[in-house]
């Protein structure tokens, strides 16, 4: 909270906090005593506050996280998957931006980094907290002998190959039906190991047909009879290395 | 020079419209150069609405090329907190307002947008009507209208609740008085207060300065319930709120120093707008 604040002002703070996060309008409303740095008469209005009144812009959370998945699209994907929204908003993190002029794509991925510590993700979206600090960094004023970063770098030190994972898992956040596809075909060895491969354009095009199920062999020769002129001899080859079962 | 020297020197506009950024696009978004060629009485002016990061779109631009006259309605800045004020803002704001050669600056004077001005901190939440409110709020007045050497009217904002132990005007009242300030009144957002605190549309004319009002602006709202509440949604229709019309009529009575009127229906289409602009003319022709 801004020292030094005007009391009015505070309660504009407070009443922003009440419109993104539902836990805090029941703490204020409660008779449980909190610093919120405004007074019993003030305390009173926000408890008369009609929910109803705090929800009639029913978009207001959805356009900030529309904003959000657009600036950090891993940190808010991080989110959509456990479904974590309203912790973000009932976060120190999300306060800070109302009572620090902060910034809530700034805040989200400190928010995300400290709550999923251990999500293997992290290194990615450090890139993208680096990103979203970069675009707010202001000029500063040095010390006549001080060298620092110029007003448009910004780095994060991570491991070796996240810069390719981060544009890997942001290309996967873009695909679609219509985005290319390829078939990763995974193979046990006698001892138990499993190696990967992508898949060859027909061999992908009959396991993707027959996943987890099963095809009449008549089928399997008229997808391999599309890729290769020697349909018959292929499926003998295929099932011989073990690929296919009959 | 105070306010009611400076007022002498604004241009009286009329009646006229106003537009936000993109408006003029919308299907059914009203034609202002339509409105301008087959009724000029009503297209007296349009009011920008601008978010300096966006700038001004394809229309606002042609109307000010071609010599229309125009006011600037901010919709990014936060009156009461000085730290909103940042000198990049400033300098683009000040650069718009050069380029549309507004008669004057006004805006809604609540907050705009929570934490630092960037895409998704945008709402509009009204001022807490108390006495520590009046001070941030006029301050923040004098401040922009000396960096931008225009009148800066507040507006009295929408809303789904008012805090506050004040009426509204009187709230307002002291803002312009400690600001030396014009005043924007809307009628509709007026008419929203009133009807919320079950009050008559005129409680609170009795000691408000009308001789501050500047600009009015008339708009339609239409009453909405979620759960078992009741609130009115400012939602700029063509039909206007009979407590609207009431507080419009009555407003102009009493204000000697009105120089524009706008009728907000930026969403419509001109013929849906048509009968609102004669209402609003015949009150004031």
């Amino acid at each position: 909270m801004s020292a030094g604040l005007p009391l009015s002002e505070r309660v504009q703070q407070l009443i922003v906090r009440m419109c993104f996060d539902n836990l805090f309008v029941a703490q204020v409303r409660s008779d449980e005593v909190l610093d919120l740095g405004i007074g019993e008469r003030e305390r009173q209005w926000l408890r008369e506050l009609p929910q109803e009144a705090l929800d009639a812009d029913a978009e207001r959370r959805s356009r900030l996280v529309m904003a959000l998945r657009q600036e950090a699209p891993l940190a808010a994907r991080m989110l959509d998957l456990v479904k974590h929204w309203p912790y973000f908003f009932g976060s120190p993190e999300f306060a800070g931006v109302i009572e620090q002029r902060g910034s809530s794509v700034v805040a989200l991925c400190d928010f995300v980094e400290r709550t999923f510590p251990f999500s293997g993700w992290t290194p990615v979206l450090r890139v993208e907290t680096c990103m979203a600090r970069l675009r707010r960094k202001k000029t500063r004023a040095l010390a006549p002998h001080d060298v620092a970063l110029g007003e448009r770098f910004s780095a994060c030190v991570v491991p070796a190959q996240t810069l390719v994972a981060y544009e890997h898992k942001l290309q996967l956040l873009g695909a679609s039906e219509h985005s290319p596809r390829e078939v990763i075909l995974a193979e046990r060895s006698p001892n138990g190991e499993i190696s990967l491969e992508i898949a060859s354009e027909g061999i992908a095009a009959i396991v993707s047909a027959i996943g987890e199920g099963a095809l009449p062999k008549t089928q399997v020769l008229a997808i391999l009879a599309a890729h290769t002129d020697e349909p018959d001899t292929v499926f003998l080859d295929l099932l011989a290395d073990g690929l296919l079962v009959a | 020079m105070n306010f009611h020297q400076r007022v002498t020197r604004l241009k009286k506009l009329g009646l006229g419209v106003s537009t936000e950024y993109g408006a003029a696009q919308q299907t059914q978004g009203l034609d202002v150069f339509l409105l301008r060629q087959q009724y000029p009485k009503f297209g007296g002016f349009l009011e920008i609405g601008v978010e300096a990061a966006k700038g001004l779109d394809e229309a606002a631009q042609r109307w000010i090329n071609t010599g229309g006259a125009t006011t600037y309605h901010f919709l990014d800045v936060n009156l009461s907190d000085p730290a909103d004020f940042e000198a990049g803002w400033l300098e683009q704001t000040r650069a718009l307002v050069k380029a549309t050669d507004a008669a004057w600056v006004c805006g809604d004077s609540g907050w705009w947008h929570f934490g630092a001005r960037e895409s998704g901190h945008m709402l509009l939440v009204p001022p807490v009507l108390t006495a520590s409110g009046v001070a941030p709020l006029a301050d923040g007045i004098v401040r922009l209208r000396e960096a931008l050497g225009k009148e800066v009217l507040p507006e009295n904002p929408p809303g789904h609740w008012f805090l506050g132990e004040q009426h509204v005007l009187d709230f307002y009242a002291q803002v312009v008085d400690r600001a030396d300030s014009g005043m924007l009144l809307d009628c509709a957002h007026l008419a929203i207060y009133q009807l919320q605190k079950k009050l008559d549309p005129l409680t609170g004319f009795d000691g408000f300065p009308f001789d501050r009002v500047v600009e009015m602006h008339v708009a339609g709202s239409e009453w909405r319930t979620l759960g078992g509440f009741q609130y009115v949604e400012d939602t700029h229709t063509p039909e206007v709120l009979e407590a609207t019309s009431l507080i419009f009529a009555e407003v102009v009575k009493r204000a000697p120093n009105l120089k524009a009127v706008v009728f907000e229906c930026e969403r419509n289409p001109l013929s849906a707008c048509v009968p609102g602009f004669e209402k609003i003319a015949a009150v004031w022709p």
